[in-house]
């Protein structure tokens, strides 16, 4: 009995050292493995040293240490890319920040992290998904509007004669649930007086294309810089081949006039207003935006940033996804960050007719004062892209 | 004493017996495995698309065309177990030095670390639970209800609450894992800890030991069987909680995470998704035979200890 007593000691021992150790000196956040990763990229760009943001505009930034954190929507991808920039570019640091980026996923709402107390100081979140929480409660308020424009598509086959809204009568129109749907569903509403239930069959579909792909739907929403990119990436099966562009037809939400602001930067008011966060705040927004303003100019770094902070999906996506999120943003008319207010007004007015809230939003749900005041400390830099040109990206199949 | 003292004494015999009943099961095992890739193959062969060479490139020459055209045997939907293998094989993503076997081996370490912790404190807990139940009819009877209710709350509700609460960190995922853990290893051990022969408690009783010594020499050591069984259980409830904590906790090293991608990104790479569910089948597989091995070690001898 006292043997193996000793044995089964020893071995729950074991089990627990092996269990326990390497645990504890497991990466703590997304950024920390950025720089990691970054730090063994062979083309040497993670070295921030050297480079022109962490000497030049320093001078901009100075202000009190803070630690902050930024909870983004998703996994790693371009579409975050301008916040691992500004990192990895040491714009943050510049601005005397010590940013932790967390990462979202599927069980994640930001909205709601970020709402809490003590929750992460900044969040990404879509503005109508956000103004929904406001009606339950949540104070945060719109501090930069990264996103100028919609990214949201509906793709169809070509074959299914589906190029408008308004050809969705009778058909199976695949949308996403949490909030991702509105743009599709008011548009068909409001443009072609289609209720969906009635004139066409809603069907909820998974944050994939497979329904699309195996046509047991019609048509497909899609994100313009994922999504539609995985159907081009796709190997039709019939014949060995990738799909085509030509093979789709697209429809996208910014034509059809509901289109709804997107990817934003979102503070607590309550946090804003207390001590000197919205000191932080001002230059938190200023950093990031400088890296958006990199990845606009150096889109092939950014993506290797995004590689680096672990992203699961090859460089070849990433690319895409850059290439896409680019002109989403640029040009930016008002400064980059700045809210567009006719865009406004549109996601306020198609938000209300969808249902997603009530009532017009308090004037306090945005704050352009931020964004403003970040910008008059970048004036060196090229903040409206007034030129900025889409750039052409191969697509690589399984976006590998 | 007397069942070790009678398996001593054809030692030789039931070592053979032993060797040929896995040699068996071994065989057993590879055949029913051979017969579904069969099927799995058999059922392409009949109603797939086109077959290519593996990691066949666009233009690549068709080597069968199958008869029919069964929408759920196309490659999307079920890969050709070829391709699977070959994407075990190959970098991960374009770049990449680790090949996806070695990116999977390391995510199901990570995932097995954080299932780990929480399958230690769940066990810790289980018992804890169990010890206070067979002392107290009143506590048993007030708090098991609730122990039984809190396994019917779905954990894939429970668990963004728990990330909500406890912030997006490892912990989250330790305790989603303890959780699924905990529930088997009380319930088998209120039965495991009142398994004693009730002449020991007599005789225990008669030289007045307390209830401490009742439980160190005679409770708990007429409950591993029990403990065991409801530990390989817990096992292999503890990979399924971290695999599912790990999304709600942010987490982006671990399998639940590269599940998710590759089940989002589907497909631009059915292979992938398939090699990572095996990956986690045999995370769960591996941990049920290292917690087997130790029970193997501890109980040997004991009686009962041949079964399960």
């Amino acid at each position: 009995m006292k043997t193996r007593q000793a044995m089964a000691l020893v071995a729950s021992a074991l089990f627990a050292v092996t269990a326990c150790t390497p645990a504890a000196s497991q990466r703590p956040s997304a950024s920390a493995a950025a720089s990691d990763a970054a730090s063994e990229a062979p083309s040497g760009s993670g070295d921030t040293s050297g480079s022109p943001a962490a000497s030049g505009s320093a001078a901009a930034g100075g202000g009190e240490a803070a630690s902050v954190r930024l909870q983004l929507q998703w996994a790693p991808q371009a579409q975050f890319a301008g916040y691992f920039a500004a990192q990895e570019q040491g714009y943050y640091e510049a601005e005397n920040l010590t940013v932790d980026i967390l990462e979202g996923g599927p069980t994640v709402v930001p909205q709601q992290v970020g709402s809490a107390q003590g929750g992460p100081e900044f969040t990404i979140s879509w503005v109508p998904k956000v103004l929904e929480a406001r009606e339950a409660g949540s104070d945060l308020v719109n501090i930069a509007q990264v996103f100028q424009r919609s990214g949201t598509l509906s793709v169809a086959w070509k074959d299914s004669g589906i190029d408008d809204p308004c050809d969705f009568e009778g058909k199976k129109v695949g949308v996403w649930d949490f909030g991702n749907e509105f743009e599709v569903t008011a548009a068909a509403s409001l443009n072609c007086g289609l209720v969906a239930g009635e004139d066409y069959e809603k069907v909820t579909q998974p944050f994939d294309m497979t329904l699309l792909l195996s046509r047991q739907i019609d048509v497909a929403e899609a994100m313009i810089y994922n999504e539609y990119a995985q159907v081009l990436e796709a190997t039709n099966p019939e014949t060995g081949e990738l799909y085509k562009a030509e093979d789709l037809n697209v429809i996208n939400y910014n034509d059809q006039r509901t289109a709804m602001l997107q990817d934003a930067i979102f503070a607590r008011k309550s946090w804003l207003g207390e001590g000197n966060n919205r000191d932080v705040a001002v230059r938190f927004v200023r950093a990031s935006l400088k890296g958006w303003i990199y990845c606009r100019d150096n889109p092939d770094d950014c993506v290797e940033y995004t590689t680096a902070a672990g992203s699961q999906l090859g460089p070849g996506h990433q690319r895409w996804m850059m290439n896409e999120v680019n002109p989403l943003i640029w040009p930016s008319p008002l400064g980059v960050g700045v809210v567009d207010p006719v865009q406004w007004v549109q996601t306020v007015r198609v938000a209300k007719q969808a249902g997603v809230i009530k009532a017009d939003p308090s004037f306090d749900a945005y704050d352009p004062t931020i964004a403003v005041e970040a910008l008059a400390g970048m004036t060196d830099m090229d903040a409206i892209g007034a030129d900025f040109e889409r750039g052409t990206v191969e697509v690589t199949p399984g976006g590998n | 004493m007397a069942t070790a003292v009678a398996a001593r004494g054809r030692p030789v015999a039931a070592a053979t017996d032993r060797a040929r009943g896995r040699g068996w099961s071994a065989l057993t095992f590879a055949g029913i495995l051979l017969l579904l890739l069969a099927v799995w193959e058999g059922v392409k062969f009949l109603g797939g698309v086109p077959w290519r060479t593996p990691g066949a490139v666009p233009g690549d020459p068709v080597l069968w065309n199958p008869p029919f055209r069964w929408p759920f045997a196309n490659d999307l939907n079920l890969p050709h177990v070829w391709n699977i293998v070959l994407a075990f094989t190959q970098p991960f993503q374009r770049g990449a030095e680790a090949t996806l076997a070695e990116y999977l081996l390391g995510a199901a370490l990570y995932t097995w670390r954080e299932a780990a912790i929480g399958f230690m404190l769940g066990g810790f807990l289980g018992l804890a639970l169990a010890t206070v139940f067979v002392h107290s009819r009143l506590l048993e009877r007030a708090l098991v209800p609730y122990v039984i209710a809190s396994q019917t709350v779905p954990i894939i509700a429970l668990a963004p609450l728990i990330a909500f609460v406890m912030g997006q960190s490892v912990l989250t995922v330790v305790l989603i894992a303890t959780y699924l853990t905990f529930f088997p290893v009380t319930i088998a051990m209120i039965r495991g800890l009142r398994s004693f022969d009730p002449r020991a408690m007599e005789l225990m009783r008669s030289y007045a030991a307390s209830r401490w010594q009742i439980y160190r020499k005679l409770r708990l050591p007429a409950s591993l069987p029990y403990l065991f069984t409801a530990l390989r259980i817990s096992a292999t409830a503890s990979i399924v909680g971290a695999i599912i904590g790990e999304d709600a906790g942010g987490i982006q090293a671990g399998l639940g995470r590269v599940i998710t991608t590759f089940n989002q990104y589907y497909i631009t790479g059915p292979e992938k998704l398939w090699a990572a569910i095996i990956a986690a089948a045999l995370l769960g597989i591996a941990f049920f035979l290292v917690i087997r091995a130790i029970e193997i070690a501890v109980l040997r001898g004991q009686p009962g200890a041949e079964g399960g």
